[in-house]
């Protein structure tokens, strides 16, 4: 089990990770991964706080696989997350990158 | 309990008479018999809000004030919001329990939020659409005449 | 059109106001997001996978050329370029920033629009007939009562924390191109003893999980009464429907569990106590709504039809484009005109800033600066002169927005899906592309004939998968996209809900099942019947065994 806490930026809903410093970033390849139950719930807990201070919503904790060390999302729904893509006038992006 | 008076936007003092709990769920022999009880013992009817969102108790107040013929005090406590001051008023409520009292100065602001309304309801307080457009109609006729 | 006043330009200001500060407020922690989520519904925002999205209320479809304009402005100076126009006749914008709402919602305000109402737990923005005063077979223009209801419903005091969203349509004429049949209450303008209109009040209807069709609660309701009934309709609602599951809380699960029948006596019980509350509006305030509708005063303009003739035998894809696209008007020398937003490659229903200023430049050039959004996610202009077909024509062409496919297989209804919907299952948009794509040809489109054909993402059912003739159901299997096909569903005056053909498909063998469907029908069908007519009469066995053998 690996796993990476997501959530949306409140003040603009941009997608967002939790990275290594308890920072919040767009790009997942800077997201820090955990591999256990207690490193998850310390997550957690950072992240709490950062609703309560209203700086993200919607937290939750994501599952993914490590490509080259890197947390690639297991779920279509993440990985389009994860892409910030849109679709009109970028139609050769049917398959996800 | 901290009170708002929703018709003065003021702290209100605890019911004199003590209160009367209806659940939403009121049939109308349970809404009849409550309003014959407060009535006869001069208490207030309280509706209590589980969520904010579950918007029974609109509607219970209404009844309360046109069905019932009720004009003793209506209280709403449990779970409201400041955002619903106006509605509370219009649907017939006098006052509200709060449950956070920080929140008292928002209450306030709330409801001079907004001074027109599209619709009748158990007082009208606002400006009805209905009333503003015949006045304007009626304006402009007097403006005719005159010239 | 109806034109805002100084009342209801001061009433959007003291909302834009307090969503203003009810931002504030949030992004302050003094609501916490449970209790700003209903605040901002209320207010057409929603949180979406990749932002905020933010709907924007068209009433009943209908907009002016100024108000198209600032859509655009919008798109460009807040979005990334393009909207989407969605089936309640709406538009929605799906890259908005909370921070930036309230400067939107002013913009909206500049142009006497809003986004009120087109989410949350109450009165949704009223749909009617894109048509509307301007079709042949009208009895009255429905957008009058719409208006009506639009004004009625605005921040209600009692009806804004309803069980569940509540769907008004309304139609006014002899064909119902408003899908009422699929909504909470569908109203049919109908005339009544002496000459007299009223409404005949249906109730019930809805997709969904459980989609059932309206039942009739009310063959006759005089005009002047209407606003006490329906209060009547939506207060026993509110004090019954269920509040302890969301997936049945609309009205159509409490008509069900107590029978219309009951329904309606415990709402005919209401109206009667309350009918003299004064709920209805005084008729002095009906003529003003309705003095807003009256018909424009079309010119003659006759149509040079030699020079028509010899312009569509000479181009066959402006043919095509005149026998689809335009449609009778109650007056003869005009036309209705769809504008399709549904060539291949294109998500359905999405607009760019540029295209939404090109259909304003032509509704200021053709149209009495009038446009009309459909719920099939097309625009129309509805006062067109025949004689300005060709003209028009050729603006639309140089701005892409020329396709003669409307209600072909490539028109197809799509809600957005799993590309931006936090609640899908399955993505809408790429499927959509590759059945536009496989049905391309114009020629072969056209002589399957009409036929609807609707995508939804998932069981929530935007995309009115339902009503499609061919629907398609995105769900989610073990973690893959699928894709189940139902047949025969319909939102026209024959509505019925589709029923499921067999298991699903995965995304990309769902075109192969699809052109399968359609040769089937092309085998099968007789003379001019359409896809319905066949699926009626052969039932739905053929189907499957084209699709999935004998076994």
């Amino acid at each position: 089990m690996r796993n990476v806490i997501t959530a949306n930026r409140l003040e603009d809903g941009i997608v967002v990770y939790l990275g290594h410093t308890g920072d919040w970033t767009s790009d997942l390849a800077a997201a820090r991964v955990v591999d256990s139950r207690h490193d998850l719930e310390a997550l957690e807990k950072i992240a709490a706080a950062a609703v309560a201070a209203c700086h993200v919503v919607g937290v939750y904790a994501m599952d993914v696989d490590l490509s080259s060390g890197k947390p690639m999302p297991k779920s279509v729904r993440e990985k389009i997350r994860a892409a910030h893509r849109q679709t009109f006038k970028d139609l050769t992006e049917i398959e996800i990158r | 309990m901290a009170r708002v008076d929703l018709k003065s936007a003021s702290l209100a003092g605890t019911p004199l008479g003590g209160i009367i709990a209806l659940t939403v769920t009121a049939t109308r022999e349970e809404r009849a018999s409550a309003v014959a009880v407060a009535r006869e013992s001069g208490l207030s009817i309280a509706i209590p809000f589980a969520r904010f969102n579950d918007g029974r108790g609109f509607s219970i107040a209404r009844l309360l004030r046109s069905e019932h013929d009720f004009s003793g005090e209506i209280l709403a406590t449990g779970h409201t919001i400041p955002d619903q001051a106006l509605h509370l008023l219009r649907c017939g409520f006098d006052a509200v329990e709060l449950s956070d009292s920080a929140r008292l100065p928002q209450w306030k602001k709330s409801l001079k939020s907004c001074w027109r309304a599209y619709q009748t309801a158990a007082r009208n307080p606002l400006t009805l659409r209905r009333e503003a457009a015949l006045k304007k109609n009626q304006n402009s006729r007097e403006l005719e005449k005159a010239a | 059109m109806y034109r805002y006043d100084e009342f209801d330009r001061a009433f959007l200001q003291d909302r834009n106001r307090e969503f203003r500060a009810q931002v504030t407020r949030r992004l302050a922690g003094e609501l916490t997001e449970d209790e700003f989520k209903p605040l901002r519904l209320m207010n057409g925002l929603y949180l979406q996978l990749h932002a905020y999205m933010l709907r924007i209320a068209v009433p009943y479809g209908a907009m002016t050329s100024r108000q198209l304009r600032q859509l655009g402005y919008i798109a460009r100076r807040w979005d990334k370029g393009f909207g989407h126009w969605t089936t309640r006749q709406n538009i929605q914008f799906n890259w908005i920033k909370l921070i930036d709402v309230p400067d939107i919602l002013e913009a909206l305000a500049e142009v006497d629009m809003h986004a009120i109402q087109t989410s949350g737990n109450c009165i949704r923005n009223v749909t009617s007939d894109p048509c509307a005063g301007a079709a042949a077979d009208e009895i009255e223009d429905p957008r009058i009562w719409a208006e009506v209801l639009r004004q009625w419903s605005t921040n209600h005091p009692e009806f804004t924390y309803l069980p569940r969203k509540f769907k008004f349509a309304v139609t006014g004429a002899l064909q119902d191109r408003a899908a009422i049949a699929f909504h909470d209450i569908g109203i049919r303008i109908v005339g009544g003893p002496n000459a007299t209109k009223g409404f005949r009040i249906f109730v019930g209807g809805g997709q969904g999980r459980t989609p059932y069709v309206a039942q009739e609660m009310k063959a006759f309701l005089p005009q002047e009464d209407l606003l006490s009934y329906l209060e009547a309709m939506l207060r026993v609602y509110n004090l019954h429907g269920r509040r302890d599951n969301i997936y049945k809380a609309r009205i159509k699960i409490l008509v069900n569990a107590i029978g219309v029948g009951e329904y309606r006596r415990q709402v005919e019980e209401e109206w009667q106590r309350i009918r003299a509350e004064g709920a209805d509006l005084p008729a002095e305030e009906i003529d003003r709504i309705r003095a807003h509708f009256v018909a424009p005063d079309l010119a003659a303009r006759p149509l040079d039809a030699a020079a028509f003739a010899k312009a569509r035998s000479e181009d066959a894809a402006f043919d095509r484009w005149v026998r689809r696209n335009v449609v009778a008007h109650k007056n003869p020398d005009h036309a209705i005109v769809s504008i399709a937003f549904k060539e291949p490659g294109r998500p359905p229903g999405d607009a760019t800033a540029d295209e939404m200023e090109s259909v304003a430049d032509a509704a200021d050039r053709y149209s009495r600066s009038e446009v009309r959004v459909t719920y099939t996610q097309n625009l129309v202009l509805p006062h067109v002169a025949r004689a300005d077909l060709i003209d028009l024509y050729e603006d639309l062409k140089s701005a892409g927005l020329a396709g003669g496919n409307t209600d072909l297989i490539t028109d197809i209804i799509a809600c957005p899906g799993l590309d931006y919907c936090s609640l899908a299952n399955a993505r809408s948009i790429p499927i959509a592309q590759a059945i536009t794509e496989r049905f391309a040809d114009p020629e072969r489109a056209e002589n399957i004939g009409e036929l609807r054909l609707n995508i939804s993402g998932c069981i929530n059912a935007c995309g009115h998968h339902h009503a499609g003739h061919i629907g398609i159901l995105g769900v989610d299997k073990k973690g893959t996209e699928h894709y189940q096909i139902t047949l025969g569903g319909s939102a026209a005056d024959d509505a019925s809900v589709g029923a499921i053909l067999g298991p699903s498909f995965p995304a990309e063998e769902l075109p192969a099942a699809i052109e399968n469907i359609v040769d089937t029908y092309l085998d099968r069908r007789t003379g001019g019947e359409s896809f319905l007519e066949t699926y009626a009469r052969v039932g739905a066995n053929p189907f499957k065994e084209a699709l999935y053998g004998t076994r």
